[in-house]
């Protein structure tokens, strides 16, 4: 049961992640939504690439955002 | 098909339609960007599903199934004809591994390019950015 | 055994070249001479190859036990396979002297740094392998890799314009990798093979194909479109090449030429059965091959004009393969050898006149007749090259594409050939008139730069041309019978 409510909010946190207005929450939701999708490579016996997917898509990925939206927020100059 | 795997293949569609939606519709450059990524999302979803099934074993060998350890409750599948029938589809597993490294440094080019395209216009909206495109 | 090493070398030591050249990024001398030196090994591998199979770790082929595994044929490829013939040998001979001449123009203009050379190092690793594997998801691999080398070759120029044609072609490119990747994919879970021979086996023994292929073919061919710079993708592509470094957008428009013969030689091969793939490939190349000629006719500027130029040539190379008999095909390929070597010519002038003009906007320059005679020479007779006037390379292969269409039964299209040449030629012609022998008050040309490489690599390109020319038979005879023999 518990993998049909993963299913269920990974589509619904990636539509999310595109209709919100602010940027940062945004790129947390989208963290969220690479999280719960480890969590499903879990479930279909995929347990190496489900550990890359968790480190890539909820530490790599938003970090790299992150820094993009700093440097791209204004009144910041490198 | 395992009702697993169906739910699986339309969360993957709903994916992959959800980052063309970006990429065509939204404004702002990262959002595009995020876009770009939830398709690269999505079809990981639809190769890690083909390779599943239902009610079987994850395909990686622990130093249990080695002939020579000492007897444990997997002990019966020694045999590895037996493993490697009871086991998911290892290969769409380097496919994905591969494919989400390409997708972390695509990206990455890209939000490279963003910032640059935003300290010369000052504005990250696509539509004043590609508006005077036509310029010389 | 030692030419099975030699085969996989010819990816492997470009991209030993590009990490060594990036690492040594800041100590200019060294770079220069890591560039040249490999350059000119590159050339030597595909010349001393013999033809062959490489098959990596030596999975050899094996049975696949067709009642447990549920495969279709009962023999398949364990692991990854790189093939190497007739027609790799030609294509990758013709990179590799690309290469060389393009590695020494920036060595010539000081464009060099250690990221732009192990840059083109990689393009060149990435496209020999395209050319050479027969795995699906490999291709899909080198694909992806040639899409960020190209995009960091036009991001070096260091304009806005570059800056926003490289993040438009980044954005199409994850939409058509990930088109592709879904469609290998899908090919996957219903066949359950990757190698390219094995699938095209597979498909040829399992019958009608199933809707689950038929959406897997049409991902593929979007890709396929996208990679070519073909109809609905060709802004992107013209608008890379516009915004690259002119000798660089030479090496580009190379590269995307022979991805596209050597994918739709893989997809036809795969799919041969299938005649829809072939009219869609026709539909898409036709389109392009209009927009292309229309949109030259009306550039005033130099590289725009022949970006588009080359999307037209590209489209007439789609149309040779869209038609499908092995005439035609072999035609197309024929075509596109000839063309990029043409084209190449154009560019290399387009990246001289930039270097002593500062600019090519057409109605700035003029009267370049009495400062480089020799150069624009031989942009005539490359004006001639490209449009197909008799001695030269193009006037052979118009000429078989012209007789495979008439023979196809589509005698319509070879109007369309016609049209496209005179387009090509009234085009070039003008940026010809416009920079070498119009009237003109405000050109000044740098006088410090001779451009004896310029001069001495086309001087090189157009003896090609005119050899291709007058022998036809040793480029185009190899190519008929290895197209002939894959029974595409």
């Amino acid at each position: 049961m518990f993998d049909y409510i993963l299913l269920f909010v990974v589509a619904l946190s990636a539509l999310m992640a595109i209709i919100q207005e602010n940027l940062y929450k945004s790129i947390i939701i989208l963290g969220f939504e690479s999280f719960s999708l480890a969590a499903i490579y879990h479930f279909l016996l995929a347990t190496d690439v489900a550990a890359t997917q968790a480190i890539l898509g909820s530490a790599l990925i938003p970090g790299l955002f992150i820094v993009a939206l700093y440097k791209t927020s204004k009144g910041r100059d490198e | 098909m395992d009702p697993f795997q169906v739910g699986s293949f339309l969360t993957a569609g709903v994916l992959i339609v959800t980052g063309l939606w970006a990429i065509i519709m939204m404004d702002n450059l990262l959002k595009k960007v995020i876009g770009a990524n939830l398709i690269g999302d999505g079809v990981n979803l639809v190769l890690i599903g083909i390779g599943y099934r239902p009610g079987g074993l994850v395909p990686e060998v622990t130093h249990h199934f080695h002939a020579t350890a000492v007897p444990s409750t997997f002990s019966h599948f020694l045999a590895f004809n037996e493993f490697a029938e009871l086991a998911s589809y290892p290969l769409p597993f380097a496919l994905v591994l591969t494919n989400i490294v390409i997708g972390a440094s695509t990206l990455s080019v890209m939000l490279a390019l963003s910032v640059v395209l935003y300290h010369k216009y000052n504005t990250l909206s696509v539509q004043k950015i590609f508006e005077s495109m036509e310029e010389d | 055994m030692f030419n099975s090493t030699l085969i996989p070398l010819m990816v492997v030591f470009p991209l030993i070249a590009a990490i060594l050249a990036n690492f040594l990024h800041q100590k200019d001398r060294s770079v220069k001479t890591i560039a040249i030196i490999s350059s000119i090994v590159a050339i030597i591998i595909p010349l001393i190859t013999l033809y062959g199979v490489h098959l990596f770790s030596g999975h050899i082929r094996t049975e696949s036990f067709p009642e447990i595994s549920k495969l279709l044929i009962p023999d398949v490829y364990m692991g990854i396979v790189y093939a190497y013939g007739p027609l790799q040998k030609i294509l990758l001979a013709l990179l590799t002297l690309m290469t060389v001449f393009v590695v020494f123009l920036s060595i010539n203009r000081k464009l060099i740094s250690g990221v732009y050379v192990a840059m083109i190092f990689i393009s060149l690793a990435s496209v020999s392998a395209i050319i050479l594997t027969d795995d699906f998801f490999n291709f899909f691999v080198f694909i992806e890799v040639l899409t960020v080398a190209q995009a960091a070759l036009v991001i070096a120029v260091k304009e806005t314009k570059a800056h926003k044609a490289a993040f438009k072609y980044m954005i199409f490119s994850s939409v058509s990798g990930g088109s592709i990747l879904l469609g290998i994919a899908l090919l996957l879970g219903v066949y359950g093979l990757l190698n390219m021979t094995d699938l095209s086996n597979a498909i040829t023994a399992g019958g009608a194909l199933k809707p689950v292929a038929l959406t897997a073919i049409a991902l593929i061919t979007v890709g396929w479109l996208y990679e070519s710079g073909l109809f609905p993708f060709h802004i992107v592509k013209s608008n890379m090449y516009e915004n690259a470094m002119p000798e660089t957008a030479a090496l580009l428009q190379l590269q995307s030429k022979f991805i596209l013969v050597a994918m739709s030689i893989a997809l036809l091969r795969i799919f041969s059965g299938y005649a829809l793939l072939k009219s869609v490939m026709l539909g898409f190349a036709i389109f392009t091959v209009v927009i292309g000629s229309v949109m030259a006719l009306q550039q005033t500027d130099l590289r725009k004009l022949l970006s588009f130029v080359a999307v037209g040539q590209a489209g007439l190379v789609a149309m040779g393969i869209g038609l499908g008999t092995s005439f035609s095909i072999s035609a197309g390929i024929f075509h596109a050898i000839n063309d990029v070597l043409s084209m190449a010519i154009l560019f290399f002038v387009a990246g001289f006149i930039l270097e002593s003009y500062k600019t090519t906007k057409l109605d700035q320059l003029g009267e370049g007749l009495q400062k480089a005679p020799l150069i624009g020479t031989i942009m005539f007779l490359a004006t001639l090259a490209i449009s197909g006037v008799p001695p030269f390379n193009s006037y052979q292969s118009e000429f078989r594409l012209i007789q495979s269409a008439v023979e196809a039964g589509y005698a319509e299209l070879s109007v369309l050939v016609i049209l496209l040449s005179v387009a090509t030629f009234i085009a070039v012609i003008k940026a010809f008139y416009m920079i070498f022998m119009k009237p003109s008050t405000n050109t000044e040309a740098d006088p410090k730069v001779k451009g004896t490489m310029y001069k001495t690599i086309i001087v090189i390109l157009i003896a090609m041309c005119l050899f291709i020319g007058l022998f036809p038979n040793m480029v185009y005879d190899p190519i008929y019978n290895i197209i002939v023999s894959l029974g595409v």
